[in-house]
């Protein structure tokens, strides 16, 4: 892909992936920018080896979230792989720090209490507003399937919450 | 509702993780120092991105203009082309499920009044009452008092035989006002006639036009067929 065609990628999707990072810092915003536009350079490095066949919302997810498994083994060298893959930047007090509206911090331990998929897909459809289209071919599942998965996954965090 | 609540809640939490806009800009500034080439704001492009919210923004402002104005002007009588417009809205004031009957009551007061003012104007205007107005003066027979001097004095005869008419009463009011009627009537049939009989002489003045115009374009020139028959 020519490098031309980047605006159009940096515009429809700045955004989101900002939101993404913002949540798995705790919130903290300075950090949020500082990731969001490493990993827009590392995407428009890259953008000369992007395929489109592959996906443009699973391409652009894996190089942010590939970034911040890499800045999460930086900053905790001893960490296994698993708690790599599983990363948050930052550590729950930050998040308590930052997120200081007791429902929201209620609303985010009942997110991570569901399965990782469920709490993925609600994460990404409701805090970061990708639409289910584009979810669908990051999860690799049809968008009907994933919007009836989103119900049923609000539906238990409204049932963990009464 | 605690399904929508929940999706509301996390949608504002989604609200506060927007990027800033100085931030979306410098990332911009700074990916073009690296060769990234912004795109250009193109006018086109937007209005079509923009064009059905455009167009529905316009044909809203366009009905809710037009309804106001039916609704509003005392301009509008019934053989104005927005009065449907008018009679729509307050079918609809009318069905309206208001719970409290004190609003209700004066909804339906203020239509009467509305409908006693149309009355007034097309009477000042000496022009036909619908039968609506008709069925209103019959079903309220104080307002008939109140429009009784104005009947008085302006109606014309033709006003009330249309008015008549209008309702089905005509063949009642002829009954009862026998002279009225054929006189009316008489002077109809006389008008219609003069009508029919200046639409003929125009008819015969334009067919001598044309023959005349014919026989003279003969005499001036032969026709071409024959001319282009003749043997040299």
């Amino acid at each position: 892909m020519e490098k031309s065609q980047f605006s159009w990628f940096y515009e429809r999707y700045v955004q989101r992936i900002h939101a993404f990072v913002y949540f798995r810092v705790g919130g903290n915003r300075a950090v949020a920018e500082d990731l969001t536009q490493e990993i827009f350079l590392k995407a428009f490095e890259a953008f000369e080896r992007y395929d489109p066949a592959r996906g443009e919302v699973a391409w652009l997810y894996t190089i942010a979230r590939n970034h911040l498994i890499n800045q999460h083994a930086k900053m905790h060298p001893d960490a296994s792989l698993e708690e790599v893959e599983g990363s948050r930047l930052a550590s729950a007090d930050a998040r308590e720090r930052v997120m200081s509206d007791d429902d929201c911090q209620r609303l985010l331990k009942t997110i991570d209490a569901l399965t990782e998929e469920d709490a993925r897909l609600v994460r990404m459809k409701y805090l970061e507003g990708w639409s289910f289209d584009e979810l669908a071919e990051l999860f690799g599942k049809r968008s009907d399937c994933l919007r009836v998965q989103a119900r049923r996954a609000i539906k238990k965090i409204r049932d963990m919450l009464l | 509702m605690m399904y929508w609540f929940l999706k509301r809640q996390l949608r504002d939490m989604g609200r506060q993780a927007k990027a800033r806009p100085e931030f979306v800009d410098a990332l911009r500034s700074t990916l073009a120092m690296k060769g990234y080439v912004p795109t250009r704001f193109s006018l086109r492009g937007w209005f079509l991105r923009h064009l059905v919210g455009f167009g529905s923004a316009l044909a809203m402002m366009a009905v809710g203009t037009t309804g106001a104005y039916a609704y509003v002007s005392e301009a509008v009588l019934p053989d104005h082309p927005l009065y449907p417009v008018r009679e729509a809205i307050e079918r609809l004031e009318e069905h309206a499920p208001i719970p409290v009957a004190r609003v209700k009551a004066k909804l339906r007061a203020n239509v009467a009044q509305r409908r006693v003012r149309e009355i007034q104007t097309l009477l000042k205007r000496h022009r036909p009452l619908k039968p609506k107005h008709v069925k209103f003066l019959k079903n309220h027979p104080a307002m008939q008092a109140t429009l009784a001097p104005l009947l008085d004095a302006t109606t014309t005869r033709t006003t009330l035989i249309e008015s008549a008419r209008s309702t089905k009463k005509f063949d009642l009011y002829i009954e009862r006002n026998p002279e009225r009627g054929t006189l009316n009537v008489e002077r109809k049939k006389e008008k219609a006639e003069e009508r029919v009989r200046r639409m003929q002489e125009r008819m015969e003045r334009r067919r001598e036009k044309r023959m005349k115009k014919d026989l003279s374009r003969q005499k001036q020139t032969p026709r071409r067929s024959i001319q282009k028959t003749i043997p040299r």
